[in-house]
């Protein structure tokens, strides 16, 4: 088997984060982790990614390639605090209907190689919705493994919830 | 112990660069494939498209349709290669590689073999990042033996990294 459940935190009482993941073990090849999320102010919700509790300024960049129902279009977050995650429902929506993706890190553990993520997902509300392909780099001056991953919202209702897997791979080549 | 998702085959460069990357005897016991890539090149531009070929077939056999992004484009091809991959290129933020993903089913079958890929190549840029959601297809009747890969316009870096997995179907 190659992928594992590593942690899975779920919000009990309304919070500004969905989940905090710190002494993430360091043994797997890939990182993947599973969305379930709904926020508590109108409109869609952002889901905020931080590495290693970095929050240096321009160290994050998300982009996306999404469409509504209506029209399709792509955007640029901007030099950033965070990574931008999948956007969520919020209070305006029909209760009981949370936002999915799946969210999937490379090499999590390398020195030598910025931190990228893909991450696919959105939801539908019964007469609207988004689903959306997103992905981000994080890029601090010194390329370190990632130890801690949070996930803000502002704020996360209850119910949602982030899953963490490990992927390892093969040592065999077949060259 | 499960074998949902089984880890095949790992190759990552090593040396600087490499011209191209091949699998071999992909074993026949899995229900679909899955490929997982992390890929830089050092073509001089931004970003380089990496090829995939399936059993060295060179024919007129491949085609993918794309939804991507900047413009938000459509398109439909019959080409011999599937090309939707990419790489990193060395005018894109350094130390940084695309992170793509194959989905194949069936790749056994008599049937002919269709895939999805979603790739994202990311760079410290408002214009020129590359977001791909494909549907692909190999038009052959022959299983999947061996995989192929080999950027366009230039070499495979040093760290890219393309690993194999084996999914297998609840009843095997």
């Amino acid at each position: 088997m190659s992928m594992y459940p590593i942690a899975s935190q779920t919000v009990t009482s309304a919070q500004t984060y969905i989940a905090t993941f710190t002494g993430i073990p360091q043994t797997f090849q890939h990182l993947e982790a599973r969305i379930f999320a709904r926020g508590t102010n109108s409109g869609p919700n952002s889901d905020l990614i931080q590495i290693n509790n970095d929050v240096y300024a321009s160290n994050y960049r998300t982009h996306n390639l999404y469409g509504n129902g209506a029209s399709v279009a792509s955007a640029d977050s901007g030099a950033s605090t965070f990574w931008n995650g999948n956007l969520i429902p919020g209070s305006d929506s029909t209760s009981g209907i949370f936002g999915v993706s799946i969210l999937t890190i490379l090499d999590y553990t390398s020195t030598t190689k910025n931190k990228v993520f893909r991450s696919i997902g959105g939801y539908d509300t019964n007469g609207g919705g988004i689903a959306e392909i997103r992905s981000g780099v994080y890029f601090n001056s010194t390329i370190s493994p990632i130890t801690t991953i949070s996930f803000y919202v502002a704020n996360a209702a209850v119910g949602s919830r982030v899953d963490l897997y490990g992927i390892s791979t093969s040592s065999v080549t077949g060259a | 112990m499960s074998v949902f998702l089984q880890p095949i085959y790992t190759q990552t460069v090593s040396s600087s660069s490499v011209g191209g990357i091949t699998f071999n005897n992909i074993p026949q016991t899995f229900t679909d494939l899955k490929i997982v890539m992390s890929i830089k090149g050092t073509y001089s531009g931004d970003f380089d498209s990496v090829l995939m070929r399936f059993n060295s077939d060179a024919g007129n056999n491949y085609s993918y349709t794309v939804l991507a992004q900047a413009p938000n484009s459509y398109s439909s091809s019959n080409n011999n290669v599937i090309n939707p991959f990419l790489a990193n290129g060395a005018t894109t933020t350094s130390s940084t590689f695309t992170n793509m993903e194959t989905y194949i089913s069936n790749y056994t079958s008599s049937n002919k073999k269709s895939m999805t890929i979603d790739v994202v190549g990311e760079n410290n840029s408002s214009s020129s990042y590359k977001l791909f959601l494909c549907a692909a297809l190999w038009s052959s009747t022959a299983a999947i033996t061996s995989l192929y890969f080999q950027a366009s316009n230039g070499n495979i870096s040093q760290y890219s990294t393309i690993s194999l997995y084996g999914i297998l179907r609840s009843g095997i």
